[in-house]
């Protein structure tokens, strides 16, 4: 009986853990893709070493507050194991038409619901691999600007959360549509997993016309 | 006592020592004493000396010895004493080293207390400088903390200055606004009063009408009276009586006209109010109605979409509807369903066309069969027919052939029976004719014979009942032939196949209902599936929910882009309005209009912001790696460099101390010629880098440049070599810097 309850214990721990990593991968990918896309301009975002690169985050205080606003908020859902998306959505300003959609698909591992997912043992992973993939994924967002068009003209973005419906909503939150992109050109990119969580990523964006 | 005692021949004894060649009388004397103290021994010797004479040298001999002896006991003796003076010397000069080190130690401690005192005294100095520079510091990081709050608050207050004015700039417009609202309301109470005016002046100038009247009528009413009293004519007084009903009823009149037009005014301001009221609840509904226009923008996009999926869909009706008939889809489900249904029956068609093939083949290869079956038989058929017809009559009637053809057999046996019968009775008579006597044998004979008789009657018997059993069942045979065409195939097999045909044909229905009733099966089973995606895609759905932050970017520039919309269409629909209605000369805007230039304003404030935000953000990074970049060269090359518009250098060396020299000229305002340091100005030289000229601060007469002439001349004129001169400059302030310091 105390065997199970530590191990349970532990294993709450590494989800909290995890889901930490995760909402901090999260934050980071932002920052990147608005870098990376010139949502903003790029003397707007100074640079921070973060697994073994460099990585640019955002020193404008309107975004910083609102990343900020969306991780605390995402923290929380992430650790009741709530989410099972998020989209960082870039709209042109002019048109207000959706550009391009990065969306990042998350599976948790150990859930109930999802046991025929893969019975198999999962490997344990040390931080050091799991810091590789996550480099990988970076490296692979600062290069997919070769293949993406252009935006051309302002752009601003949004981020959306796929939650469960019985998740609690603050009253900051409000329900949105999906946001797609008609007739996209989807491509997938890497992906990375802890011993919790496995997070995908594809980008969809608008074939130029 | 005993010491000073034998001190002094022993000093004697050393004397004697002293010189070898000591007379003999010492030595007797000192043989005496020995003599004197070792008497014992020598009477005893005397008494051994009992010897020959020869012993007398050997006595000597022994005298010798024991003087030796005795003189080795005295040298021992002094030297113990020696030993013992030297044991006291050195004592007293342990005693005095003793004190030696004890003044030395104390003389020691006394210096290392000392030095211990300065050593401390070293470390506090330390102590206090280094709390005097990290105060220094501290002041320093202090300073540098309040410039930057100063600066922040300089900024702060600079931000309110501007809001201020903002402030201040609105209000301005408010009160303009109120201003011209108040204009407005002051020609409307003009208006009003002049009308009160108007009526009030017409009040007036009734009631002096009527006072006018009043005194006409007394007036007249006095010359009536006078009249009267003068006794005047009736007609006179008729004529003005009229005229006094007259002017009367004219008063009422204008009295009336008064009242209504009071009572009509009451009621205009009434009705004025009411139309404030009104309008007020106009500007509501022109809200709503806005609302309402967005709303049936919606509306009219929706209503598009609508009608392109109905056109969509009207396409593909008629693309089902073939030939008029009533639409049997009457929805893209049923359509898909119908696809589904067909493509279910397709398969199950393509499967059985396939079994179908099997069995056309099966069937083909049975037909062989049966054909070469046929042929066989037919020529076997062909084969009997010739037989019977080389038998006898037709082949129609075989049977009632066959039967005659028993019939005959029966009776030629019957025949042959009797014939054989009457055979055995002749044979029988002949017997007993020729043997008459052999009874015994005869008897035998006849029992054979009667053996025989019997065996043929059982025979016969048999046959009769082989006949009946053949009638018997000749008559069913008889009644089937009939209803069979085909007489040549046994009864039996017959009603076989016309069961296993009736068996067929159930079984091949019944397939048919099995294909059927797969089909419906698998057409369910794939409308469950797609029930069970569909249910599982909207449970999906509704397990989850896309959530988005409500103040998100998109959403702020969606709102500022409908802001701005809204506003922009007012303004423009009042302009509109202004352009169309009357040809007013007043030189107004709309008020919407005004806002939305407020807006336009407030956009632009915006991006102002935005762009100072930017422009102090470069500029901080810049300040930041300009005081770097002069740090740098500072400490790595010991001048400080200040960059001058069009391109000049200031140098200044860190290492010149002007400060020393300043202090003496600061009481004196000494304002130029030789020796002047320029007053304050640091010890500077520029440098033009267009032109390629160097001038010295306070001119090439001060004493700044006097100092460095000698390096200028060298290096400057005659190598041209400035980084060197400012090389050699350095190292020379840095010599006189430490000389400084040292004195």
């Amino acid at each position: 009986m105390p065997e199970t309850k530590e191990k349970s214990k532990v294993h709450k721990l590494s989800i909290k853990g995890s889901a930490k990593l995760v909402s901090e991968f999260f934050e980071y990918s932002i920052n990147s893709i608005l870098f990376q896309r010139g949502v903003y301009p790029p003397e707007d975002f100074t640079t921070i070493k973060k697994y073994g690169l460099n990585m640019l985050v955002s020193a404008d205080d309107q975004v910083k507050a609102y990343i900020k606003k969306i991780m605390s908020q995402l923290k929380e859902w992430m650790q009741g194991g709530k989410i099972s998306k998020l989209v960082v959505v870039i709209t042109s300003k002019e048109t207000g038409e959706h550009v391009e959609r990065w969306q990042f698909d998350v599976w948790i591992r150990h859930s109930p619901v999802r046991v025929h997912a893969k019975p198999t043992e999962p490997i344990e992973k040390t931080e050091k691999q799991i810091q590789e993939e996550i480099q990988a994924i970076f490296r692979q967002i600062t290069a997919s600007v070769t293949f993406l068009p252009v935006l051309d003209g302002d752009c601003t973005f949004n981020v959306l959360v796929y939650a469960d419906a019985d998740s609690d909503v603050p009253v900051e939150w409000g329900d949105s549509d999906a946001k797609e992109i008609k007739n996209a050109e989807k491509v997938q990119l890497r992906s990375f997993s802890t011993n919790n969580h496995r997070v995908g990523t594809l980008v969809s964006y608008r074939l130029a016309d | 006592m005993d010491n000073s005692q034998n001190n002094r021949p022993a000093s004697q004894l050393i004397a004697g020592f002293g010189s070898p060649s000591t007379p003999s009388g010492a030595r007797s004397t000192m043989r005496r004493s020995t003599a004197a103290r070792q008497s014992g021994r020598f009477t005893q010797s005397q008494v051994q000396s009992h010897q020959p004479v020869h012993d007398v040298e050997k006595e000597e001999l022994r005298v010798q010895l024991s003087t030796l002896k005795y003189e080795l006991e005295n040298i021992k003796q002094e030297r113990e004493l020696e030993a013992l003076r030297h044991e006291k010397e050195t004592r007293d000069l342990q005693l005095k080293a003793d004190a030696d080190f004890r003044k030395a130690q104390t003389a020691e401690s006394s210096s290392n207390r000392a030095t211990h005192k300065s050593d401390e005294l070293a470390k506090e100095l330390k102590e206090i400088q280094d709390q005097v520079l990290n105060d220094k510091l501290g002041f320093e990081r202090k300073i540098r903390s309040l410039q930057d709050e100063n600066q922040n608050l300089q900024e702060e207050f600079d931000d309110i200055q501007a809001r201020h004015s903002d402030q201040e700039r609105q209000f301005k417009y408010q009160i303009n606004e109120l201003e011209t609202v108040r204009a407005s309301l002051q020609k409307t109470i003009e208006e009003f009063q002049n009308d009160i005016q108007n009526a009030r002046s017409s009040q007036e100038s009734t009631q002096e009408k009527l006072s006018q009247r009043e005194a006409e009528f007394a007036e007249l009413e006095a010359e009536n009276i006078r009249l009267r009293a003068e006794g005047s004519d009736a007609e006179a007084l008729a004529v003005l009586k009229r005229e006094l009903s007259e002017q009367v009823n004219h008063i009422r009149e204008l009295e009336s006209a008064n009242r209504d037009q009071t009572t009509e005014l009451r009621h205009l301001r009434k009705v004025s109010k009411n139309v404030e009221v009104v309008d007020e609840q106009k500007r509501s509904v022109e809200n709503q109605l806005q609302l309402m226009k967005g709303v049936e923008a919606e509306l009219n996009t929706v209503q598009i979409q609508k009608q392109i999926l109905e056109d969509e869909r009207q396409s593909w009706v008629s693309l089902l509807q073939e030939d008029d008939q009533p639409a049997e889809f009457d929805s893209p489900d049923a359509v898909v369903r119908a696809v589904v249904q067909g493509r279910i029956e397709i398969a199950t068609l393509l499967d059985r066309l396939g079994t179908v093939e099997a069995q056309l083949l099966e069937k083909d290869e049975a037909i062989k069969s049966l054909e070469s079956d046929k042929n066989n038989l037919q020529q076997e058929l062909e084969k009997l027919r010739v037989a019977t017809s080389a038998s006898a009559g037709g082949p129609g009637a075989a049977e009632g052939r066959l039967r005659a053809r028993l019939e005959r057999q029966r009776a030629l046996a019957v025949k042959e029976v009797e014939y054989l019968r009457a055979q055995l009775e002749t044979f029988d008579a002949e017997e007993a004719t020729m043997n008459e006597d052999q009874s015994q044998f005869d008897g035998q004979k006849s029992q054979q014979i009667a053996q025989l008789q019997q065996l043929v009657d059982e025979y016969r018997s048999e046959l009769q009942k082989v006949h009946e059993e053949l009638s018997k069942q000749e008559a069913p045979k008889a009644d089937e032939a009939r209803g069979v065409k085909r007489p040549l195939s046994p009864t039996d097999s017959e009603g076989e196949n016309e069961r296993i045909a009736v068996l067929t044909r159930k079984n091949r229905k019944l397939q048919e209902h099995l294909t059927k009733s797969d089909q419906a099966t698998t057409l369910a089973r794939r409308e469950l599936d797609a029930a069970k995606s569909q249910i599982k895609s909207l449970k999906a759905k509704s397990r989850t929910r896309v959530l988005e932050l409500r103040d998100n970017p998109t959403a702020q520039t969606e709102q500022i882009k409908m802001t701005t919309l809204a506003t922009l269409q007012s303004a423009n629909r009042d302009l509109m309005a202004q352009l169309r209605g009357g040809h007013t000369d007043v030189k107004v805007v709309p008020v919407s209009a005004l806002e939305s230039i407020k807006l336009e304003m407030q956009d632009m404030e915006r991006t102002v912001a935005d762009k100072e935000k930017r422009m102090r953000r470069l500029k901080e990074i810049w300040t930041a790696k300009s005081s770097e970049f002069r740090e740098a060269v500072a400490s790595l090359l010991g001048f400080k460099l200040d960059f001058l518009p069009n391109g000049r250098v200031r140098v200044t060396s860190m290492f010149h101390l002007s400060s020393a020299y300043r202090h003496g000229d600061s009481d004196a305002p000494s304002d130029s010629g030789p020796g002047s340091m320029g007053n304050g100005e640091e010890n500077s030289i520029v440098f033009d880098g267009e032109n390629g000229t160097m001038k010295i601060s306070g001119g090439p007469n001060s004493l700044f440049a006097m100092e460095i002439k000698p390096l200028i001349k060298f290096w400057v004129e005659e190598r041209k070599d400035i980084p060197c001169f400012l090389a050699a400059m350095t190292l020379d302030f840095y010599d006189k810097t430490t000389r400084a310091a040292r004195m």
